[in-house]
């Protein structure tokens, strides 16, 4: 499937990137009035706006019937941490009916989150235990640093913390 | 000095956290990074480490000595020998 640029340029350059998917499945979401991801086209990141809506599809290359099968997307989260389960649409199993989902998916997130800021979103889909496919993109949210006040908040507070910091290094000679 | 060795690791734990968001946001560090779990730990054993050596505005003691001390021991001993030669 080929990667559609808005005429807001949305898309990143690096979104030329080697696709990052694997198995016999397909995956897709087109961003209202955007374009295209696709994880079997390629794993860039794609810029998306905070509030939006998306079309989705996904099918899996296997014969229809109730199955032992299961699978999910999230966001992948540092090591130690639970990665971040969009909703419970976004997970399934462990008994499966169906080979495809599709519909529509809208959002408006905070003023709050941080743009420009690189997420993965994986999915992965299993079939009788073993992994069938998988993939995975980056995504970011439209806009610069500074269209949150996360920014200057995280920034303060390093200085905060540092100046503490500092205090708390000083012998009492030099305090 | 006991309430900057309670508050030294807060303020490294919360300098790593704050250090994390930092980097994050201005795309030093991934999102999903392991740095994001490592910094607020290496802030909080930093923290620790510095407000229990208090290493900042310490003195080098190597050939200078100190002057206070070293003018009030002779002041002692001198009245210790008027007061034994008394």
């Amino acid at each position: 499937m080929a990667l559609a640029q808005s005429d807001d340029s949305v898309l990143d350059p690096n979104a030329t990137l080697a696709p990052n998917a694997t198995g016999q499945c397909t995956a897709s979401a087109t961003i209202a009035g955007g374009f295209t991801i696709d994880p079997y086209a390629s794993s860039g990141v794609y810029v998306v706006p905070i509030t939006g809506s998306a079309n989705y599809t996904g099918s899996v290359a296997v014969a229809e019937g109730t199955r032992p099968a299961s699978g999910k997307v999230e966001i992948k989260t540092p090591p130690g941490i639970p990665s971040i389960t969009l909703d419970d649409q976004w997970t399934w199993g462990p008994e499966v009916t169906g080979v495809g989902k599709a519909g529509t998916v809208s959002w408006e997130l905070s003023d709050w989150l941080p743009r420009d800021v690189e997420l993965t979103i994986s999915g992965v889909h299993n079939e009788n235990g073993a992994i069938f496919c998988e993939g995975s993109v980056k995504v970011s949210f439209d806009g610069s640093p500074w269209d949150s006040p996360i920014t200057p908040l995280s920034l303060g507070g390093t200085a905060l913390a540092l100046g503490g910091l500092a205090w708390t290094a000083r012998s009492k000679a030099a305090a | 000095m006991m309430v900057k060795r309670i508050l030294g690791p807060i303020f490294g734990l919360l300098l790593g956290i704050f250090l994390a968001v930092d980097f994050i946001i201005f795309g030093v560090i991934a999102f999903d990074s392991v740095l994001v779990v490592v910094l607020p730990v290496v802030g909080l054993v930093l923290g620790g480490v510095l407000a229990f050596t208090s290493p900042l505005g310490k003195t080098s003691t190597v050939g200078t000595g100190d002057t206070g001390d070293t003018i009030a021991e002779p002041q002692d001993d001198s009245a210790a020998i008027t007061s034994d030669g008394a």
